[in-house]
């Protein structure tokens, strides 16, 4: 189930506030990797403060490692997951 | 590399899960489901507390009553001479009593007696030994005890020098620890730590140090001798060490070399924390970067759990009761590598003459905070994520002090030099924030933990700076920076590093402040420290870092060396309470310390 724009954008306000980001949410392009140097630069820490933030915010948790590193990979990915989860207000 | 000296040790306390003594740790598990008040709500309640019948699991004073056990068995063991010095090593201090206070209404001065370092400072004056610097380094938080105890005994500071290495089990520690997703998630009461994750174990361990030939003329039971040791921080990422086990392997060289023993002369290794995959690959991949090692590992954390700041000097009592040479590794948050080397026989070679080695001191003293930090130390830190507030100040210093030092052309790229962090009390309010969510039962953030942890600051400026090899923390409310001077020369005359840059830093938290009651006395420790007798270290050039309201502190340090003597301490003082913006508030300069015959820079 894919995901609408302003589903995005919301998953997009999400990780500046729970990360503190230095931008804007619309920035942050739907396929930018979270992860690594081409992308958002997120480490390991971010990636327990991404899913604490997921879990508060959409009410969304991860069963185990794998399932989370599907779905955290970029905007698309995971706005995807909470689409498919209904878990979008 | 200057051999390190030879140590006795003629006295051991140790208090663990397992009960009282080494011998209880060497027997059967201890292990189990923690208690409602500790581990309620949280994905994982197990760990191992000291037996109730020691310590009141209620008690908010366990870490003082805990402590106060390991240091009496080992005190009495040793009976050292007149002028015993304490050194603590302890990751959060007195933490339930910090939890207490933080669940009443803030009220002045009452975190008062809580910080780490009034632990040191309460069991030093109650047990008549002359109280020592208070270490915050997490899990290796004992290791840089150890350091200093060395040091401090090369200089003759002390005759005997007893290290505490103190860790209780709390609330906010094991919710901490869940929030890093770092505990095992598959351990059942009775078996030992599997391989996916640690179990924490709350330990207080007591060595009692002694320059060899002296216990020996004394007539002491020499339980053991330290033939050296090592610190290598990797500076790779806040909580994790390098993955490809350089920087252990580093620290493990480092202490043969200063043991004077090779790889083969090892009888056994004892590994920390390594029932977590991440740390076993570290210690995997170190040891087999220096060729493999045959000798065969062993832990207590099978029966104790894994014993945080306790684990160095747990390390020391382990080997004492083996027979041979043990090298005891330990790593930490911050890319925190330690190494001990120990032998149980009495008789190693003759101690080395230790030779000082030239050295430098960079001082950095910040206020104020850049607007452009993080996009200067990009290529150390993503500049898309703010670095923390409460530390802008001090990488602006920082900045400073590395680029008049010459250390590199660009600061933030990789530098080979010790960093040595004195702090007053940071932390407090993210501990209090921290415990709070956990109350809640809200969702375990791992940020706010770490910047509870006294720690954290130093390892992010590691990080950021590029600053690895070494880095220390020392809390104090007030003489912090002192003792991180003296730590710091001390580490440049045994010729343990070549060059240091010190921080001292201290942190205005507006929530935290209400409940202390008391001046940031960091300014004036800080002037205090530029004028300390520092022997053969004098200043060589005082940089100032800022404008405006706060460059009057810079004015005052800028006059400091001869012409501060004298300055009334209430003007500091009137400085340091100054209203700042933002509620945050630093005092801010930088300065060069050499040694004489050192090139000035």
């Amino acid at each position: 189930m894919s995901a609408s724009e302003a589903q995005k954008l919301q998953v997009k306000r999400m990780l500046v506030d729970q990360l503190h980001l230095r931008m804007e949410a619309e920035e942050i392009g739907d396929d930018t990797p979270l992860f690594g140097d081409e992308g958002l630069g997120l480490d390991s820490v971010d990636a327990i403060e991404l899913v604490a933030g997921i879990e508060e915010t959409f009410g969304l948790t991860f069963e185990n490692e794998e399932q989370a590193r599907k779905v955290l990979v970029d905007v698309n990915t995971l706005a995807e997951r909470i689409a498919a989860e209904g878990k979008f207000a | 590399m200057s051999p390190g000296p030879r140590l006795a040790i003629t006295g051991l306390g140790v208090l663990t899960a397992c009960g009282r003594g080494l011998e209880a740790l060497r027997g059967a598990p201890a292990l189990g489901t923690l208690p409602a008040e500790v581990a309620q709500g949280l994905p994982r309640t197990y760990g191992g507390r000291f037996p109730a019948a020691l310590v009141d699991p209620a008690d908010p004073e366990r870490a003082w009553v805990a402590g106060g056990l390991a240091l009496d068995d080992a005190l009495a063991d040793a009976d050292p001479p007149p002028g015993c010095l304490l050194i603590l090593g302890t990751g959060l201090g007195p933490m339930e009593l910090q939890l207490a206070r933080f669940a009443e209404p803030p009220a002045p001065g009452q975190l008062a007696g809580a910080l780490p370092a009034d632990l040191t400072a309460r069991l030093a004056a109650s047990r008549g030994l002359d109280e020592g610097p208070t270490f915050c380094v997490t899990c290796v938080s004992g290791s840089y005890a150890l350091e200093a105890a060395q040091d401090a005994l090369l200089a003759g500071r002390a005759p005997a020098v007893a290290v505490l290495g103190l860790e209780t089990l709390n609330r906010q520690i094991q919710a901490g620890f869940c929030a890093l997703d770092a505990l095992s998630a598959s351990w059942t009461p009775g078996a030992p730590p599997p391989a996916d994750g640690i179990v924490l174990g709350e330990a207080a361990c007591c060595v009692v140090l002694e320059p060899l030939d002296r216990a020996r003329a004394r007539g002491a039971r020499i339980h053991g001798v330290l033939l050296g040791s090592g610190v290598w921080v990797d500076a790779t990422h806040l909580i994790a060490p390098d993955p490809g086990g350089a920087g252990l392997a580093q620290a493990l060289e480092l202490a043969l070399d200063r043991a004077a023993v090779g790889l083969a002369d090892l009888d056994a290794l004892t590994l920390t924390a390594d029932t977590s995959p991440l740390y076993a690959a570290t210690y995997a991949a170190a040891l087999e970067r220096l060729g493999g090692v045959a000798a065969p590992r062993e832990s207590w954390e099978a029966a104790g759990g894994h014993a945080l700041a306790a684990s160095a000097s747990l390390g020391l009592a382990w080997a004492c009761t083996r027979p041979g040479v043990t090298a005891n590794l330990t790593v930490g948050f911050g890319g925190q590598n330690a190494v001990s080397v120990v032998a149980r026989a009495a008789d190693p070679a003759p101690a080395p003459i230790p030779r000082p080695a030239p050295g430098w001191v960079a001082c950095a003293w910040a206020t104020g905070g850049a607007p452009d930090l993080e996009d200067r130390f990009a290529p150390r830190w993503n500049p898309r994520r703010p670095l923390p507030a409460e530390l802008r100040p001090a990488l602006e210093a920082s900045w400073d002090a590395l680029a008049a030092a010459g250390w590199g052309d660009t600061p933030g790229t990789a530098v080979e030099g010790g960093l040595v962090l004195a702090v007053d009390r940071v932390g407090l309010a993210a501990a209090e924030r921290f415990a709070a969510q956990v109350d809640a039962g809200r969702a375990l953030r791992p940020g706010e933990f770490l910047a509870s942890l006294p720690s954290t600051p130093a390892g992010t400026l590691g990080l950021v700076l590029g600053l690895h090899a070494y880095q220390a923390t020392l809390c104090h409310p007030e003489r912090a920076p002192l003792d991180a001077l003296e730590h710091a020369v001390a580490l440049l005359r045994r010729g343990a590093l070549g060059r240091v840059l010190l921080v001292a830093l201290s942190v205005r938290e507006p929530e935290a402040e209400r409940r202390l009651d008391a001046a940031p006395a960091a300014t004036l420790a800080v002037a205090l420290a530029l004028e300390a007798d520092a022997g053969d270290v004098r200043v060589a050039e005082v940089r100032a870092a800022d404008e405006g309201e706060q460059s009057a502190a810079g004015a005052l340090l800028v006059d400091l060396s001869p012409s501060y003597r004298g300055l009334p301490a209430a003007g500091l003082l009137a400085l340091a309470r100054a209203p700042a913006p933002g509620g945050v508030r630093w005092g801010a300069r930088c300065v060069e310390l050499t040694r004489p015959g050192e090139e000035e820079r």
